[in-house]
């Protein structure tokens, strides 16, 4: 299958923050939207991420557009960065390739109650603390599950490892779906991704994932800082993971059930990675159950390094070092929820590849401690930039099923990361702004290069002109914990 | 070496080329480990029986590569080659060439979360097989 080329013709600009991908195949069943500035558009066009947008509003039943968020790149299928919602009570199809092999691999925010200047002579030994806790790397893991252990993982998520000794009572609560999708059933997964998984929970793996202490360094919105908890000079840890080997497997699984699914129900897409399912058909209630399973396992995992975190945190500054989980958010996932569409409520499957969910003040879904500031939002820069906190508005609502971006985006390819710098040269950059780093691939370092990510400021400038964020919290990375 | 490593903004894919199909799933074998570990960094000490039965040779491709991240994943053990025959009915059998991963030996590649079906091709022509596909980092 060829990719799908976008004519200059159907791009059309709307304003400065969107465009617009008029349809123009007659297979596509809405047109797309693309929050980019004119700084951010070109690469969008480059690398053949808005034919993607075009690929995925072809899908049966898709509901609006076809959208992706200004830290879009390339995907498979989908881009990364795309939102795509399907009527769930019609003719919607759910498809594994709008929420990728890393199932909810996604970001929390762990707030200390420490100032990260008092903390500075003990931070490079908290960081190699948290890297000697918490695995690292291809394959590596934490201790072997058993059935019974992993199948609690699968069915309870964040609030299983709570159950299990890794976390405090509130901190479900303060997770995206309370850590746990009802959907979930570990019968759905297969013995293979079990077979992955079993040995993994409580490691963070490789890529891009991360572990970074971080200083706010900013303060916008005063009452969203303050329900986060959130001051100026604070000592926060971001964690950035997925569901690891079983997450992969179940997809991997699935778009292979899915490819004979869509024979039989008579679906063609213009991208295999696309394969999908009717959301009630057999095989679309299988993987929604095996992909909330997934997800489960992924809100478990983030849990346990969190607890990993908050042992390292207070064995350098004492038992009564209080570090909270902010929120913890889902960036590949797919969900059934309820939207306005055209003034009537209606239940979508809404899935977000490579983006947030970000939803605005007053949603029941909230925790009460968020309810009346919006949902925290946490756009990881790189290693070497800020990162930014911010909160879903109405206007995220209404147009993007209440979706912004997940990060900065890659901007460049790793084979070119790699002729560009090496990874003592981005350990000499880091370290020269007071970063420091444990990382447990060079050539994973290189290929993270700060460079290799499009500007922050300019994604979050984005979603906030487009109205879709409103801007909370600056965050400056002080230390780096990469696979 | 048949094969190349292809660009991608945030992932890799391999174009592998032989004679024939065996020939060809071969070398997409030796580009994966190639990404995997560090071009040239494995070698095929050993052999793993395998057998694919798949509907189509689009899918036998995806399950063949995926296969080898699951034992690599699960069992340690890195595949860089294959000694495969294929059968009128598009079944593959025979066996993986490899060696049990070592992370100082094999240390320079990227992990690999999957293998996709995104622009997925299996191109037969008179002079040989042509695979390609592309890789989730």
């Amino acid at each position: 299958m060829k990719p799908v080329t976008v004519p200059s013709s159907a791009v059309v600009r709307l304003d400065p923050w969107r465009v617009r991908i008029e349809p123009f195949r007659p297979d596509m069943r809405g047109p797309g939207l693309v929050f980019a500035s004119d700084r951010l558009l070109p690469a969008l066009e480059r690398d053949g991420t808005l034919g993607q947008v075009a690929g995925v509003a072809t899908l049966p039943g898709l509901v609006g557009a076809s959208m992706a968020m200004p830290d879009a790149h390339q995907g498979y299928g989908f881009p990364i960065g795309g939102v795509a919602a399907t009527d769930a009570e019609g003719e919607g199809v759910i498809s594994p390739g709008g929420v990728g092999f890393d199932i909810n691999c996604g970001v929390r925010l762990l707030a200390t109650d420490l100032a990260a200047d008092e903390a500075g002579p003990r931070l490079r030994s908290l960081l190699e603390a948290i890297f000697r806790r918490v695995p690292v790397g291809v394959g590596r893991g934490g201790d072997d599950l058993s059935k019974r252990q992993l199948d609690g993982a699968l069915a309870g998520g964040a609030g299983w490892a709570v159950q299990q000794g890794h976390g405090l009572p509130e901190d479900a609560d303060h997770c995206e779906s309370s850590g746990a999708m009802p959907q979930a059933d570990p019968a759905a997964v297969s013995e293979r991704a079990k077979a992955r998984g079993r040995g993994q929970l409580g490691s963070l793996g490789a890529g891009n994932h991360f572990i970074e202490l971080q200083r706010v360094e900013r303060v916008e919105h005063g009452p969203a800082a303050e329900a986060m908890g959130l001051f100026v000079g604070q000592l926060v840890v971001l964690v950035h993971t997925g569901s690891r080997g079983l997450g992969h497997q179940v997809c991997t699984d699935q778009v292979g059930l899915m490819q004979q699914a869509m024979k039989r129900h008579g679906l063609q897409v213009p991208d295999r990675q696309l394969a999908c399912a009717p959301i009630g058909s057999s095989e679309g209630r299988h993987y929604l159950a095996a992909m909330a399973a997934a997800a489960n396992y992924a809100w478990a995992n983030r849990q346990i390094i969190t607890h990993q975190v908050r042992q390292a945190v207070a064995e350098h500054f004492g038992a009564a070092t209080h570090t909270r989980l902010v929120y913890d958010l889902a960036h590949n996932i797919a969900k059934l929820e309820r939207h306005q569409v055209l003034g009537q409520e209606h239940l979508l499957c809404v899935h977000r590849k490579g983006a947030t969910r970000a939803f605005a003040a007053g949603h029941p879904e909230l925790p009460a401690r968020y309810r009346d500031v919006g949902q925290p939002v946490f756009i990881p820069g790189s290693m070497g930039t800020a990162s930014w906190v911010l909160v879903g508005t109405p206007q995220a609502m209404a147009e993007s099923w209440g979706s912004v971006c997940h990060g900065a985006g890659r901007a460049m390819s790793r084979t070119a990361a790699r002729k560009q710098t090496n990874a003592d040269a981005v350990m000499a950059c880091l370290t020269a702004q007071g970063i420091r780093v444990q990382a447990g691939s060079k050539r994973g370092l290189c290929e993270e290069a700060p460079e290799s990510y499009k500007d922050v400021e300019s994604v979050v400038e984005t979603v906030v002109g487009a109205r879709l964020a409103h801007r909370v919290a600056r965050l400056r990375p002080l230390g780096v914990v990469k696979g | 070496m048949s094969f190349r490593i292809l660009e991608h903004t945030a992932d890799l894919g391999l174009e592998a080329w032989g004679s024939d199909l065996s020939a060809a799933l071969d070398q997409a074998v030796a580009a994966l480990a190639a990404i995997l570990a560090g071009e040239g960094a494995a070698q095929g000490l050993e052999r793993r029986a395998i057998a694919v039965d798949e509907p189509d040779v689009d899918a036998s491709v995806v399950a063949l590569l995926s296969e080898c991240l699951y034992l690599l994943e699960v069992e340690g053990w890195l595949a860089c080659g294959a000694q495969l025959s294929v059968d009128g009915q598009g079944r593959i059998q025979g066996n993986l060439l490899g060696e049990p991963f070592h992370s100082t030996r094999h240390g320079e590649g990227v992990a690999v979360k999957a293998i996709t079906w995104h622009q997925l091709s299996v191109v037969v022509q008179p002079g040989g097989v042509t695979i390609t596909t592309y890789v989730d980092c």
